[in-house]
């Protein structure tokens, strides 16, 4: 316990280890998942303080379920079936939200940009990140899981627990939609 | 029209490794055909390439420092209930033995006194039916009382 991890260790050794109570071999995992969590989380949500606590639930949530964890599943899609679910529910929440509070529209809260957000300034990245907050989420969360995680169509319809027609359809009208949204950036 | 929308279907579908051969066949020969269709496979390639790209695959800094954070607090706040716990369990456990200790002191010292056996007795409750008690009218008078 307590020693430096390398990153050479597999991720079973690091699970394995986790469960025996090695907290610097979850801090590896965490370290070794954040940017799968991250595309996942912001592309749903945005860049924003409630991206960061989801990315943390998500993590708090495995941590919880280590023991049960018998890596039937890769533990990126195990992860990521805990960010993508986590984000849905906060989704849910923000929608409740804005319909008792705001007459905003939930595609404009997506696009509020976080404080730190402003400190890394990159239009292309705020462009897509814009473009995908206009998305249905339904058709948001087959875009992030296929194009930006990188899960093939099967994966993805087993992570949304969707039939893989379903995910085709969506790619494609979803695709379409960002096309006629980032045209006019990306060029004719 | 109807066909262009299918050729536009394939072509999308392709992305994802989806075709028959059949329409595999169908979607090449109407690339080869037409310059727009091959424009738009472009736009299509530059539309995936930059969602891939230019997401945001970071949290603010220090992300996996503030996960262990949190769970250190969970897990220090989740001993302490359970310490809690575990001395109040100790403590009830204790109360509840001296009780019934004085209650077992009691019966002794009921069953000693009026040398009736049974746990009427022993609880010290008095012999009256309760047709004797509802039968029995409060017959008393203010001056009973001051």
């Amino acid at each position: 316990m307590g020693e430096h991890l390398d990153g050479q260790l597999t991720d079973e050794k690091l699970v394995s280890r986790a469960q025996k109570g090695d907290n610097e071999a979850f801090r590896e995992l965490v370290r070794r998942y954040e940017s799968l969590v991250a595309g996942t989380v912001i592309g749903m949500l945005g860049k924003c303080a409630e991206a960061d606590d989801v990315g943390q639930e998500t993590f708090i949530r495995f941590y919880r379920s280590l023991k049960k964890f018998r890596g039937e599943s890769k533990l990126g899609t195990y992860l990521t079936r805990i960010a993508i679910n986590l984000s849905l529910n906060q989704l849910k929440r923000r929608k409740r939200r804005s319909n008792r509070f705001f007459s905003t529209p939930v595609d404009e809260l997506h696009d509020l940009p976080d404080e730190n957000a402003t400190a890394e300034p990159n239009e292309d990245r705020e462009i897509v990140q814009q473009a995908l907050g206009r998305l249905e989420i339904k058709f948001r969360s087959v875009i992030v899981l296929r194009l930006i995680d990188g899960y093939s169509t099967e994966e993805t319809a087993n992570i949304l627990k969707i039939p893989v027609g379903t995910v085709l359809s969506r790619l494609s009208r979803a695709q379409q939609k960002l096309k006629e949204l980032l045209t006019p950036y990306y060029g004719a | 029209m109807k066909k262009k929308i299918k050729i536009q279907e394939l072509l999308y579908l392709s992305f994802d490794g989806r075709l028959s051969e059949e329409e595999q066949r169908q979607l090449e020969d109407a690339l080869a055909g037409s310059p727009r269709l091959r424009k738009e496979k472009e736009r299509i390639e530059t539309l995936r390439r930059e969602i891939g790209q230019q997401a945001a695959r970071t949290f603010r800094p220090f992300f996996a420092e503030r996960v262990m954070h949190t769970i250190a607090t969970a897990v220090k706040a989740r001993n302490g209930l359970e310490k809690f716990t575990k001395s109040l369990q100790l403590a009830f456990r204790r109360v509840a033995l001296a009780g019934a200790t004085a209650i077992l002191l009691l019966m002794v010292v009921n069953i000693v006194r009026t040398g009736d056996l049974s746990v009427a007795g022993a609880l010290g409750l008095p012999q009256e039916t309760l047709v004797e008690v509802l039968e029995s009218p409060f017959d008393a008078t203010v001056e009973d009382v001051l």
